[in-house]
């Protein structure tokens, strides 16, 4: 009987995960490449990439050309790993949408699998399965990760947002078992970021120290080494940049990011996608609000180094998040610093980060709220959590089509 | 034990973290102290910079290289200037790309032509050796730049010392409860009605979370107020009655008739060195919170219960109405006096239905006066509005106010709201019967066509909105200027409930409550469209055309139609709560996804669709907009007033000319026959005075050219001459009057809470006679 109900409860779950999905995926279901964003920079890399590939060589960076004509020497450090599969679909078919549609729906459902594979692994599969799901909810229909995929409509970012978890899901691994092929798979899964954004890479690999610092695991110093070795192309591209002039005649921006930071209240917004600053969203607000609720009026929220390490990481990258933060202070510490900074193009990189770590608390909460004796609020709460995370993820989905005109 | 006692007993000042927070927020204000004492600096340069006229210029430096450290700072600017405009020659402001982004705060300022300097704040927060001070000139009129003077100001510091404060005082409060639960255990309902009106608080406050404002269309005006009383408090006015900056330095009346005490204390951050914007913003969170407590503590005690108080506070604080004057309109005294409203219909309320033998029945006039009173001074037709309602349910529930003691009673609550406010009325009556000002020739004006269709109540997802509506564009794209469909639908479920006569086993003063609520809110929303005959109403004798005509928009009455239906939603919570749980869980999971998907989502749409501005010093938005100058003297011309000198009548010549603020020095002398005269740069409202300082003598005062402060000055007359507004004696005893009923009506609190104390906290004997 039992083998039963939780069969049929796995069968839910995974209906709930497909349909969560599917959600995600509405806005390629739309037939158009939505303008707007960084969609010039992904479609040249995939131009240059494909016309190589005819030609039988493979370019890991793009040409200076493409860096110029694609008007984005941001990105200019970014390598084409990750491009590859779209050129050679691009190759083939010769239609730049379906090119796009196909990797869209890859990295869809490639996220929901990794993102599955982070949130079992941070909690207990028998007595946290609740927060397993939600986790799992939360971080597919995260705003900022929408915004990412569509409205920034950024191909290499929206491979970060898929192997993030797959490299927590790594490194949650050393914390806890502290075996070797976790940690042969966090360097692998932190080099698949590196050749995707290597920026980003070097802030995961900052919160990784922050990490290994908090859990007492220096085993995870070891993964980013590893990682960084793996990473070495882009590493040494970057570094060349830095620190030699080798890049002058790319035109990459030395300016200041601190005008495009967060303000405070754009962290609470819930249904606008403020330009380049989606809101923290429903659901994860909800649960926190939840969450706190639990802590200051029922006082059930127990300690733990896990959620604390999440929260406190979370109202860190917060900071870093903020137009009042001084990025301006930290670009005068040389001249690699000044170089460095604008690479990131906003601090709402930031932003995106601590979404993903306040996923997990949001998660707990309501994983214990689930918990509680009384039905209305263990049953009714969830439900509404959930249906806010949807509702959201569809409505931000639907406006985003109906106020981008196609490419 | 009582609080305080406990509080005591908690040795607060041993506990560590205390002893820590104390020396750190010390050593931190000591530091604002010492920077506070040290004298500050003031730098003068001077060097000439011409201006062709025809060539026109985009901002060009024209000082550089200018070192400070970080700072608040008074910049003006010398000039020549020659104009036959009333407009500004040119603007002026800072730059300096060596700083950190937001490291230089500052809008600059215009230089006109009937003035020789300009002047305006700039907050620095960065050491910089390369500010450079440009200027851009519109190509018309003559313009020489002679110099300019930097002067340091205290503001950085004081700013600094109340920002400490502020965090200091959080983080203590944060202990003292940390320890005070530990020891005492704060009972859950008390942290559940904490949490939760916090909450309601901090989505209200959401707008002011952006550090800039939203244009809403009265913004300007609103926060010239709140310059003005900062301008009036430096001009040495307490109470404030003439803003002096206003109108370009000639003195605008606003304050007699639109009570600003309430602004006060955005007048007084600004005057301690914060931002334009950051004072507003900060007021406005404070009216939030103030308007979420209110507003829980009234419908908790009607409805005798926490979680109604609570649902109740989130649909009012949260309501469309609330969200469009205050966020949307940025109509802060419409919006302030939003606050109050909950006060008079729980006081009415309390006087209406509560038994009037009982020993506390005698205190039921207490919300009615401090409600009315905080009406009269946020907004008045809001409170007139109010006094509409009042006699309203008067006339219902006219029995009842012919009984002793409920007259008594409403005589009680109106008598002490006129007292209180007897400061602010005295003068404002006085100006309104004496002075022929432009508000009291308005009557024409129709409001028939601006009000809500039918449509508009089914409105659930408000957006901001391009129009008012009117006749022509009807819902297209309007304002959200209703109530929202929840309110709608708890009018719909209370009718429903009624007709199936699911009250009828229901008794008592919430019953009353809520009957009373589910009429007079179906009426407002029913003179909110464009249904009611405004224009009969109008039309019935010139008594109702003012008053039709200053309404200006049917929807304000849907302040009170939103508290209303509000308490008809809170009544219908009420009845499931006592008589199907079910029903109550299914209710209160409609209300909260209404209040998100609606006032979140207004909110939301509202702070993204509108342009922000951010404003540091006053000088930033200017000193002429009076929206539509109802407080002026009814044919003068506001586009003609601008920065200009004293005016002399023939004959007359003037030296040492000064004005500061509203005062007027000079050196007179009438070398003609003839008497003549000198016009000042003042708006004439009565009460200013001119005295020739050697003899004492008075002279005479009347309304020049454009209604400006003429001074007569007789033939042969020679001598210095100061003009200045006074109060009259009469506006004077009523402050006194105020002062002493607020003092006393603390005083009687304190006692009676000293008392009941004492009561409380007597040793019990057990056994003892």
């Amino acid at each position: 009987m039992r083998e039963y109900t939780d069969n049929r409860k796995k069968k839910t779950e995974l209906l709930l995960y497909i349909v969560v999905c599917c959600v995600t995926m509405v806005p390629v279901a739309s037939g158009r490449i939505m303008d707007g964003g960084v969609i010039g920079e992904w479609i040249s890399r995939i131009y240059e990439l494909s016309v190589e590939l005819q030609s039988g060589h493979f370019l890991l960076f793009p040409s200076k050309e493409a860096i110029i004509e694609a008007g984005m020497p941001v990105f200019a450090m970014n390598s084409n790993l990750w491009f590859l599969l779209p050129a050679i679909i691009y190759w083939g078919l010769e239609n730049v949408t379906i090119c796009w549609q196909i990797y869209m729906i890859l990295i869809q459902a490639g996220t929901l699998i990794t993102s599955i594979l982070m949130f079992h692994r941070l909690f207990k599969r028998e007595t946290e399965r609740i927060c397993i799901f939600f986790g799992v909810i939360f971080y597919m229909t995260c705003p900022y990760r929408i915004y990412v995929c569509y409205d920034l409509a950024s191909m290499s970012s929206a491979v970060v947002w898929l192997l993030i978890p797959l490299y927590v899901w790594a490194a949650a691994g050393i914390t806890t078992h502290g075996k070797l092929k976790n940690a042969a798979a966090a360097a692998l899964a932190l080099a698949g970021i590196g050749y995707a954004d290597i920026v980003q890479m070097l802030v995961i690999a900052g919160i990784t120290v922050l990490a290994a610092l908090w859990f007492r695991k220096p085993l995870l110093l070891a993964s980013i080494a590893a990682g960084g070795l793996i990473a070495l192309p882009g590493i040494l591209r970057l570094g060349r940049y830095l620190f030699g002039d080798t890049f002058g005649a790319l035109g990459i921006p030395l300016n200041s990011i601190m005008e495009s930071g967060y303000v405070l209240g754009e962290f609470f917004s819930v249904f606008v996608y403020r330009e380049g600053h989606p809101g923290t969203g429903l659901g994860v607000l909800s649960a926190l609000v939840i969450g706190l609720w639990l802590c200051f009026v029922k006082g059930q929220w127990g300690k733990n180094r896990k959620n604390s390490f999440f929260i406190a990481l979370s109202v860190l990258l917060l900071i870093f998040s903020l137009k009042a933060f001084p990025w301006d202070f930290v670009q005068r510490l040389g001249v690699w610093a000044l170089k460095m900074i604008p690479l990131f193009r906003t601090p709402a990189m930031f932003f995106g980060f601590a979404q993903i770590g306040l996923c997990v608390p949001a998660a707990c909460a309501v994983g214990k709220i689930s918990r509680q004796e009384e039905k209305a609020l263990a049953i009714g709460l969830p439900l509404m959590v959930l249906a806010a995370c949807i509702a959201l993820c569809i409505y931000q989905c639907n406006e985003l089509m109906s106020t981008r005109l196609p490419l | 034990m009582m609080f305080w006692h406990r509080i005591k007993a908690i040795n607060l000042w041993k506990r560590r973290p205390v002893q820590i927070l104390a020396a750190i927020s010390l050593l931190l204000l000591s530091g604002c102290a010492i920077k506070l004492f040290m004298p500050n600096g003031s730098w003068h340069y001077e060097e000439s910079h011409k201006f062709e006229p025809g060539d026109s210029t985009q901002m060009t430096a024209v000082y550089s290289g200018i070192g400070l450290k970080p700072g608040v700072y008074y910049i003006e600017l010398e000039y020549a200037a020659e104009y036959d405009v009333a407009k500004p020659v040119a603007y002026t402001n800072l730059q300096d790309e060596t700083v950190i982004t937001g490291g230089l705060r500052t809008n600059g300022e215009h230089l006109y032509a009937g003035a020789n300097k300009s002047g305006y704040h700039m907050w620095l927060y960065e050491s910089t050796e390369d500010l450079q001070m440009a200027v851009a000139y519109g190509g018309s009129g003559r313009l020489e730049i002679t110099g300019y003077t930097i002067t340091e100001t205290n503001q950085f510091w004081t700013m600094w010392a109340v920002v400490i404060l502020f965090g200091a005082l959080v983080v203590f409060c944060i202990l003292a409860y940390y320890y005070y639960d530990k020891e005492y255990t704060v009972a859950m309902e008390k942290k559940q009605v904490f949490f939760f009106v916090t909450l309601i608080s901090l989505i209200a406050s959401l707008p002011y979370l952006y550090g800039s404002n939203l244009s809403g269309i009265d913004l300007t005006y609103h926060l010239l107020r709140i310059e003005g009383v900062k301008d009036g408090f430096l001009s040495g006015q307490l109470p404030l009655r003439i803003e002096p900056e206003w109108l370009f330095g000639h003195g605008y009346a606003a304050a007699v008739f639109y009570c600003n005490s309430l602004l006060y204390f955005p007048g007084i951050l600004r005057l301690l060195g914060f931002t334009v914007t950051a004072s507003y913003n900060i007021y406005c969170i404070a009216i939030t919170v103030a308007t979420a407590w209110i507003a829980w503590y009234c419908f908790r005690k009607m409805f005798d219960s926490i979680n109604v108080g609570i649902m109740c506070s989130a649909l009012y604080t949260l309501s469309t109405f609330r969200i469009y004057k205050l966020v949307n309109t940025g109509a802060v005294g419409e919006g302030s006096a939003v606050a109050f409203m909950p006060l008079v219909l729980y006081g009415m309320w309390r006087i209406f239905t509560e038994n009037s033998k009982d020993k506390k029945y005698k205190t039921a006039w207490l919300p009615v006066a401090v409600g009315y009173a905080g009406l009269m001074q946020t907004h008045v037709l809001t409170c007139e509005i109010t006094a509409f309602v009042t006699l309203l349910v008067c006339a219902i529930c006219v029995k009842k106010v012919l009984c002793r003691n409920t007259f008594l009673e409403l005589a009680k609550g109106a008598l002490g709201a006129v007292g209180v406010s007897l400061w602010f009325l005295v003068p404002f009556l006085d100006f309104y019967l004496t002075q022929n000002v432009h508000i009291k020739n308005l009557s024409a004006r129709t409001i028939q066509s601006k009000g809500m269709t039918l449509a508009h109540l089914a409105f659930h997802f408000w957006k901001n909105g391009s129009y008012t509506p009117n006749g022509e564009t009807g819902v297209f794209d309007t304002h959200p200027v209703g109530v929202g469909f929840v309110l709608v639908l708890g009018l719909g479920v209370f009718a429903a409930l009624g007709f199936c006569g699911a009250f009828r086993g229901v008794r008592g003063a919430v019953k009353q409550l809520g009957v009373m609520s589910f009429a007079l809110g179906a009426l407002l929303l029913y003179m909110s469209t464009n249904d009611f005959p405004w224009d009969v109403v109008r039309s019935m004798n010139s008594v109702t055309a003012a008053l039709v005509s200053s309404l200006e928009f049917p929807h304000r009455v849907l302040g009170w139609g939103s508290l209303f239906l509000v308490t008809v939603c809170g009544f219908c919570l009420w009845y499931f709560m006592h008589h199907n749980r079910r029903h109550y869980l299914a209710a209160v999971t409609v209300t909260v996804a209404c209040v998100i998907t609606s006032g979140l989502y207004l909110i939301d749409f509202v702070t993204e669709g509108w342009n922000r501005v951010v404003v540091y010093n006053e000088e930033g938005m200017g000193f002429g907009f009076i929206s539509d100058g109802e407080y002026l003297i009814e044919g003068t011309d506001a586009g003609r007033l601008t920065f200009t000198g004293a005016l002399a009548g023939e004959g007359v010549t003037i030296e040492d000319y000064k004005k500061q603020y509203l005062k007027v020095s000079m050196r007179c002398e009438n070398s003609k026959g003839a008497d003549s005269f000198v016009e000042l740069p003042l708006l004439f409202y009565r009460g200013y005075n001119a005295v020739d300082l050697n003899t004492g003598d008075r002279l005479g005062v009347r309304a020049g050219e454009n209604n400006v402060v003429r001074v007569l000055v007789p033939a042969g007359f020679s001598g210095n001459v100061e003009v200045k507004f006074v109060s009259p004696i009469y506006w004077r005893i009523s402050e006194i009057v105020s002062a002493a009923l607020v003092i006393m009506f603390l005083i009687g609190k304190t006692i009676r809470r000293v008392r009941a104390e004492k009561y409380i906290g007597a040793p019990h004997f057990p056994g003892r006679a």
